[in-house]
C-alpha cells in the first residue's frame, strides 16, 4: 500500500555522530513512507530550507529543538497539499550534505559539518571543577543524592563533549577528594586555563525552591557575560525553572580567570533530586553549559576581529 | 509477518484527548489491517488523566522509609512516588509485596514485590521517567487497556497493542487484540521504536508483509 498512496513524513530526530574519516558530524534524518523528491535552498550563514515536492506531513507542523550546538532548532510546514518546507537553523555556520538512505521508512539524511564549532573551541582549555568531595559531601537530597556525587558525571559529559570540540578541559578532581579551594585554584592557574566552571546543586531549606543559577564574580565583565550564556542555554536544554544569574559573594571562585559557579539544579527539590539519578539530566547539563561556552567564544571572538 | 516499522512523531498528548482520536488521526494514512499499531503505555495514561503532580500527593511515613530501598536509577525512589504506589493497591497487599520481595531475596530471586503487590506498580514512572512537560509528574499505568486496543482496533482496522518498553530491551505488552502474536511482537519493539525523550514516537505502527508489497 506505501507504493500507491503519497509519501508522509513521519519523525525527525538528529544525533551528533564522527563521519568516517574521524569528521565531526551533526545529523538530521527525515523520515517519511516513501522518497520523495527535495532541494536545499541556502537563505544564508543561519538558515537552510529544504523544498519538498509531493510529500505530505504526518507529524505535527511547527518547531521542534535540538541545541546540539550546531542546529539551534528545525521548523516543518505543510505549503500546500503538494509540497512541504524543512526550515534548520543554526547556531553557527556550517557546510550542509544531502544523502537518501533507501530503507523503511525512507530517510533523508541531513549531514552538517561542526568543524567551525571545533575551531572555536580549539586551543581553549577549561577548568571543571566538580565541587565538594570527600568529608565536604555539600548538598543533599530529602532521599540520599549528595551534591559532591552527582557533579562528578555532569563534569566528565561536559569534559568529553569539550574534549570532542578541540579544547583542553581537565577536572580539578577526578575521585571523591576533598580539596580545598585553594588547591582547585592553583591547577587552573598550572594549566593555564581560559576559563573557570565550578559545578554545583543548589540546596535550600524550603523544599519547594527549585531551577538552575549561575553566578558570577563581580569584579569580571567576563565572568558576567559567560554566567548569562551558560544560563540561557542551560535552562534551555533541561527545561527547569530558571533562578537566574547572581553575583557570588562566598569565595569559591579564582579571580584571575573568568569564572562560574552553575548550580544544575536544586537537590533539595524532591522532584529534581530524581532527575539527578538518571542519565538525561547528567547529559543534557554538560550540553547546555557547553553551549553557553560556545556562545562566549563566539562573541569573544567576533569581538576580537572588530577590534 | 511484519516487514518494516514506522515511528510517527505526535504532538504532546495531554489528558483532553482520547487517544483513539489521536490514534486514528496519526495512522489513517499510514495502517491498514494486518498491521499492529503500538502505543506507549505512558501516553495512554496521560490522556486517561493518570498524570498525578507531586504537590498532590502527601507522603505517609512508610513511603519516606520505603523510598530507600529501590535501586538509585530505580523507579519509586522518591516518597511520593512510592506513596502513589500503596495508594494504588491498598498499604496491606503493598505490605504483602515487600514482604515477599526480602524473602524472595534470602532465596536470590527478584520480582517478586511486583509479582504479589501488583504488576500495575510496575509500570508506575517516576519523576523523569515521561517526556518532558510530563517529567514533574508520577504516571500511573493506563486504565482498562484491552478496552483501548479494542477501540483502537474498532476505529482503524488494524491491530493495536498498548506496550511498555525500556531503553535496556525490556518489552511488557499491557494489552493486545486477537490477532498479535505477542512473542513476535517483543522482538519488534525491544530496541524501543518509541524513543527517549528526544524522539518523541509515542505510537509505532508495525507494517505486515502484504501490505509493505501492495
Amino acid at each position: 500500500m506505501y507504493y500507491r498512496k503519497v509519501p508522509r513524513i513521519t519523525n525527525l530526530w538528529s544525533k551528533v555522530t564522527d563521519g568516517e574519516k574521524g569528521e565531526w558530524l551533526s545529523k538530521l534524518f527525515i523520515e517519511s513512507t516513501r522518497p520523495f523528491e527535495h532541494s536545499l535552498i541556502r537563505v544564508d550563514n543561519e538558515v537552510i530550507i529544504i523544498r519538498c515536492k509531493g510529500v505530505m506531513l504526518n507529524m505535527p507542523e511547527g518547531k521542534i529543538s535540538i541545541n546540539d550546538g550546531l542546529v539551534r532548532e528545525v521548523c516543518l510546514k505543510q505549503d500546500n497539499s503538494d509540497s512541504t518546507s524543512i526550515e534548520l537553523f543554526l547556531d553557527q555556520p556550517a557546510e550542509v550534505k544531502l544523502a537518501t538512505l533507501e530503507v523503511f521508512p525512507f530517510r533523508l539524511e541531513i549531514t552538517l559539518d561542526r568543524s567551525y564549532l571545533a575551531r572555536l573551541f580549539s586551543g581553549k582549555t577549561v577548568m571543571i571543577d566538580p565541587a565538594h568531595g570527600g568529608k565536604d559531601t555539600g548538598g543533599q537530597g530529602a532521599v540520599s543524592l549528595m551534591e559532591k556525587d552527582v557533579v562528578m558525571p555532569i563534569a566528565i559529559n561536559l569534559q568529553k563533549a569539550l574534549q570532542r570540540a578541540g579544547a583542553k578541559a581537565v577536572l580539578t578532581r577526578n575521585g571523591d577528594e576533598d580539596i580545598s579551594a585553594k588547591e582547585r585554584f592553583e591547577k587552573a592557574s598550572l594549566e593555564k586555563a581560559d576559563i573557570y566552571i565550578s559545578l554545583h546543586t543548589h540546596a535550600c531549606a524550603d523544599s519547594r525552591v527549585a531551577g538552575a543559577a549561575t553566578k558570577y564574580l563581580a569584579n569580571s565583565d567576563d565572568s558576567t557575560a559567560l554566567a548569562t550564556y551558560i544560563q540561557e542555554e542551560l535552562v534551555k536544554k533541561i527545561k527547569v525553572a530558571d533562578r537566574g544569574v547572581a553575583e557570588e559573594l562566598e569565595p569559591v571562585l579564582p579571580v584571575a580567570l573568568p569564572a562560574v559557579e552553575v548550580e544544575v539544579v536544586t537537590i533539595t527539590n524532591i522532584v529534581e533530586e530524581v532527575f539527578l539519578r538518571g542519565l538525561t539530566i547528567q547529559k543534557r547539563a554538560a550540553e547546555g553549559i557547553f553551549n553557553g561556552l560556545r556562545d562566549y567564544f563566539a562573541v569573544r571572538q567576533s569581538d576580537l576581529k572588530v577590534n | 509477518m511484519i516487514t518494516g516499522r514506522i515511528p510517527i512523531r505526535t504532538h504532546i498528548i495531554t489528558e483532553k484527548e482520547d487517544i483513539v482520536d489521536v490514534v486514528k488521526k496519526y495512522t489513517g494514512e499510514i495502517a491498514a489491517p494486518g498491521d499492529i499499531i503500538a502505543i506507549a503505555e505512558s501516553v495512554v495514561a496521560i490522556s486517561q488523566g493518570r498524570a498525578i503532580l507531586h504537590e498532590t500527593v502527601k507522603p505517609g511515613l512508610l513511603a519516606h522509609f520505603m523510598c530507600r530501598f529501590p535501586g538509585k536509577e530505580g523507579s519509586l525512589a522518591a516518597p511520593h512516588s512510592m506513596q502513589v504506589a500503596i495508594q494504588e493497591v491498598g498499604t496491606g497487599r503493598f505490605l504483602l509485596g515487600v514482604a515477599a520481595a526480602g524473602l524472595g531475596r534470602l532465596f536470590g530471586r527478584r520480582g517478586d514485590f511486583y509479582r504479589v503487590a501488583g504488576r500495575q506498580l510496575a509500570q508506575i514512572d517516576d519523576f523523569a521517567g515521561t517526556m518532558w512537560p510530563f517529567d514533574r509528574h508520577i504516571v500511573l499505568g493506563p486504565k482498562d487497556p484491552q478496552g483501548v486496543v479494542d477501540r483502537i482496533k474498532a476505529a482503524t482496522g488494524a491491530e493495536a497493542v498498548i506496550a511498555d518498553v525500556n531503553d535496556i530491551g525490556k518489552v511488557d505488552i499491557l494489552a493486545a487484540t486477537g490477532g498479535v502474536d505477542r512473542e513476535m511482537l517483543c522482538s519488534y519493539l525491544k530496541d524501543n521504536p518509541h524513543g527517549n525523550d528526544d524522539q518523541q514516537t509515542p505510537i509505532v505502527v508495525l507494517v505486515s508483509e502484504e501490505n509493505m508489497d501492495c
